[in-house]
């Protein structure tokens, strides 16, 4: 609708002539629009699932890596209670510092290597120092031990002042102990007597950040990171990604890791979401393609295969416009076009057949119409008129030959009315008045005539030529036959849609049976028994104005002749 | 030449001592040849060292990264995490980072060929340190820079042979498989031995320079062989001291049942001595910082590095333990 209201008026961008590039271009719209909608509607759905499950993947991740780093985390804290529970250190730490600097050192070698072996089952813990409050100290590790005044130390403090476990966050190296200089986390603890609850130390143990690092960096692999932030000023202990500068995320979770109150962060990068969606989007684009490409193939073979019937018979039209009838149209199928095709070729023979008939029947007019004409200026009448002049020159009556000529003169003139079919009612009175005169003089006192045709209808169209050859016929075949003098009575009726003329004379009339075989010579176009002049007026009246119409007989013996002629009111 | 003007006025201050405590190599360094201006675009050296599983190594770490601190050096060190793959990558990436020398603590002493060949078609000078590599000094690679193993070993030797009376059953622990030290050890050790019919190794075996696995492989030794030894010669003091808790768990009374000596000087090494549980150490000290800059000075000014520079190895025993322990890493 759109397309066809665009067309007429004239201002839209682009035309498009043909149906077939319309309805090419309608199913094109309709089929690419219902596909992207599809296309877009299921893009945006499945980027809300992707996203959905890769947030929950990534709830899954950090949960997990969570409890990794719980995991090492208790480990520590275990390990760390199990040092400080353990009755041989509590032993060594509830005695004063030894004087025998020999037992201090065998000693601190022997705990050392206790401590070395739990150690040697937590990998993953960087190491455990024993800081006694009576001077000694011990180590997991083969670190070199540094010997200070610990108890003056502020994280020794810290740790004996604090009522819980205390994590301290990422720092270079560790507290008592010549490290490299690596990032370690350490969790303090302190170590209660306990036979008497009195502080006998601290103890430290260590963990790589690296080791976290380890731990999280697995998690989210290209696609994402873990952060892990400290419980002081969203200070950051590790992260996982390779780069430091900062990411901005599509999706974060985050928990929070129960030990340390340290919380872990797993954000999603955009561009994963943006891959996941766009590996999504390649399958419907392609999807989309080869839909337009089937959609493309469909709509033009439709279009070809309805369309080029319609443009033969497009063209067919023309030629028939043309004025050539003589063409038919292939039928390929039995759809509407088809029918279409069908009810041209039938309308094109049909209007072949209408256009012969009609021709036929023009021709027909002409030849009865000449034949009137050559009836009437026949030879004898001619001849039987100059002679009445002849004579009526002779007898001196000269104004009886001026009325003569003039009449005859009128009569050609009438007759001939400049080549037309149609004549007014009132010249064909004129004519049939003149025509009158000629036989009266001519036939003097033999006949009268009377006309009384009503003025209105004066002015409607006749054939020409019809009332003459009948009132002829009524001379010739009524009045001649009697020796009294006759009448010849013309006269007409009309009605809304028709004129009646009738031409009536006071001859002897003719038998019934006469009269059926006359109106049946009549109704037989091509019998040559009747009079040429009347057959052919019945003729042409059937020719011009159907077979409704045409000239009837009444008559019977002793009653005259009445022909009555029925014409159209035109 | 430039950039080490200012670290070279250090080093003059430092090397004097150092070169009159050993007396050596560097004695021919004469400050009046640095004459250019003075700038401090740094220098930059890489080091690749194979582990940082004992002290020993952080201490040597430390130590470098402390003097390179002092000479404003740049100083990337790369932990090669006990794997000669990986430390021959760190070269790579070392040369990758255009360092202008690379220090190399390499694991072992055979297999460096691709890494040396990089090193020298990209210019750097290598310097091999405290454990040699298979080369030509001065062609493969700068210099080396560390102890004598062999003069370690025979000290050990020599301090056993002394205190045994020249008879012993030895239970030799040996470092890592196919490291230069650990065959210098062997060497020194044996060189030094033979010559006493009475000192015999009767059991020799690798226990990875680790404390713990110096434990392990002496519990197995006991276990195996039995206690018919009264020595133990460790490679380093890790596994001496390992080694020690084992005899103690036996039942083995260590320094009175059997002689333990070991090699490093290590501080748990002189608490054990002093502790009496560890007969002796031998010094081969971690501290080779000042020595490894002082070579990539002289190379720097065009002056010719000698092939090897070795550090002096001490002895520590009951008697001078107490005196060092401070000093000790």
């Amino acid at each position: 609708m759109k397309l066809s209201n665009r067309r007429h008026s004239g201002k839209g961008r682009f035309h498009i002539k043909s149906i077939g590039g319309q309805i090419f271009t309608l199913v094109m719209v309709i089929t690419i629009s219902s596909v992207l909608i599809l296309g877009i509607t299921y893009f945006y759905l499945a980027g809300n699932i992707i996203k959905e499950n890769l947030e929950s993947v990534l709830s899954e991740v950090v949960k997990a890596n969570a409890g990794e780093l719980d995991n090492l985390l208790g480990l520590a804290m275990q390990n760390s209670l199990r040092i400080a529970d353990d009755p041989k250190i509590q032993a060594v730490l509830r005695n004063d510092y030894p004087e025998d600097l020999a037992e201090v050192y065998s000693q601190e070698l022997e705990i050392d290597n206790q401590l070395s072996f739990i150690q040697n089952y937590v990998d993953d813990i960087f190491g455990f120092y024993v800081i006694g409050a009576n001077g000694m100290q011990f180590k997991s590790n083969f670190s070199s031990p540094i010997y200070e005044n610990w108890q003056n130390f502020t994280w020794y403090r810290r740790i004996i002042y604090s009522s819980n476990p205390v994590w301290f966050s990422p720092h270079e190296g560790s507290f008592t102990v010549n490290t490299i200089g690596q990032p370690l986390i350490t969790l303090g603890l302190k170590i209660i007597d306990k036979s008497s609850g009195d502080i006998l130390g601290v103890i430290l143990t260590d963990i790589e950040v690296e080791t976290i690092h380890e731990i999280i960096s697995q998690g989210l692999g290209g696609s994402g990171h873990l952060s892990l932030i400290g419980t002081t000023g969203n200070q950051e202990i590790t992260h996982s990604r390779d780069t430091d500068t900062l990411i901005q995320s599509a999706l974060s979770a985050s928990i929070t890791i129960d030990y340390t109150g340290w919380t872990l962060k797993g954000f999603i990068h955009p561009e994963t979401l943006e891959a996941s969606v766009t590996s999504m989007f390649k399958p419907i684009f392609i999807l989309i393609l080869i839909i337009a490409a089937i959609d493309f193939i469909a709509a033009l073979s439709f279009v070809s295969r309805t369309i080029s019937p319609l443009r033969d018979l497009a063209g067919l039209m023309k030629i028939v416009q043309s004025g050539n009838f003589n063409v038919n149209m292939d039928i390929q199928t039995e759809d509407e076009i088809g029918m279409l095709s069908n009810s041209f070729n039938v309308m094109v023979a049909k209007i072949n057949t209408l256009m012969k008939d009609l021709y036929e029947e023009h021709e027909k007019l002409r030849i009865s119409e000449m034949k009137t004409l050559e009836a009437q200026i026949n030879p004898h009448f001619l001849y039987n008129t100059l002679e009445s002049i002849i004579w009526l020159a002779r007898a001196g009556q000269n104004d009886a030959v001026i009325r003569l000529v003039f009449s005859l003169t009128n009569l050609l003139r009438i007759g001939l009315s400049r080549g037309r079919t149609l004549v007014t009612i009132e010249e064909e009175i004129e004519h049939i008045k003149n025509y009158l005169v000629i036989q009266e003089t001519r036939f003097e006192d033999e006949f009268e005539s009377v006309i009384s045709i009503p003025e209105t209808i004066m002015k409607n169209k006749t054939l020409k030529l019809i009332l003459q050859p009948l009132v002829e016929n009524s001379i010739y075949h009524g009045i001649m036959q009697q020796d009294d003098t006759g009448t010849i009575k013309i006269s007409a009726d009309c009605s809304e849609n028709d004129i009646f003329f009738r031409i009536e004379d006071s001859g002897p009339g003719i038998s019934t049976a006469e009269v059926e075989k006359l109106n049946g010579y009549l109704s037989e176009m091509e019998e040559e028994n009747v009079g040429i002049g009347l057959r052919s007026v019945n003729q042409r009246i059937k020719l011009y104005f159907g077979p409704d119409y045409g000239v009837k007989f009444k008559s019977a013996p002793g009653e005259g002749t009445r022909v009555s002629v029925h014409i159209p009111r035109i | 030449m430039k950039k080490l003007i200012y670290p070279l006025f250090i080093l003059i201050i430092l090397l004097s001592a150092c070169t009159q405590k050993n007396g050596n190599v560097l004695n021919n360094y004469d400050p009046a040849l640095d004459n250019s201006q003075s700038e401090s675009d740094n220098l930059v050296v890489g080091f690749s060292q194979m582990n940082h599983i004992n002290p020993w190594r952080v201490a040597e770490t430390n130590d470098l990264k402390r003097k390179a601190d002092d000479l404003g050096i740049k100083l990337i060190v790369l932990d090669g995490e006990s794997s000669q793959e990986k430390q021959i990558t760190d070269v790579i990436s070392l040369i990758g980072r255009k360092v202008d020398y690379i220090v190399l603590a390499p694991l072992i002493y055979e297999g460096w060929d691709n890494a040396l060949n990089a090193c020298r078609e990209a210019g750097i000078p290598l310097i091999t340190l405290d454990r040699e590599v298979a080369g030509i000094p001065g062609v493969d690679f700068l210099t080396f820079v560390g102890g004598d193993f062999v003069k370690e070993a025979k000290t050990a030797a020599e301090w056993l042979i002394e205190n045994t009376g020249g008879s012993a059953k030895i239970i030799e622990l040996r470092g890592r498989e196919g490291a230069s030290c650990v065959l210098d050890r062997e060497r020194g050790f044996r060189e030094t031995i033979e010559k006493y019919n009475n000192m015999e190794i009767v059991v020799s075996a690798y226990a990875d320079f680790e404390r713990i696995k110096g434990q392990r492989v002496m519990e197995e030794i006991i276990l195996s062989y039995g206690r018919n030894f009264n020595v133990v010669y460790a490679h380093n003091d890790e596994m001496a001291i390992g080694a020690i808790q084992a005899l103690k768990a036996a039942n083995i009374q260590p320094g009175e049942d059997v002689l333990v000596i070991s090699i490093d000087g290590s501080k748990d090494a002189l608490k054990s001595v002093i502790a009496g549980e560890l007969g002796a150490t031998v010094e081969c000290t971690p501290y080779l910082a000042e020595q490894v800059f002082a070579a990539i000075m002289r190379n720097e000014l065009g002056k010719t590095v000698p092939h090897k520079i070795i550090v002096k190895e001490r002895l520590f025993d009951v008697n001078n333990a107490t005196e060092h322990i401070d000093e000790a890493f």
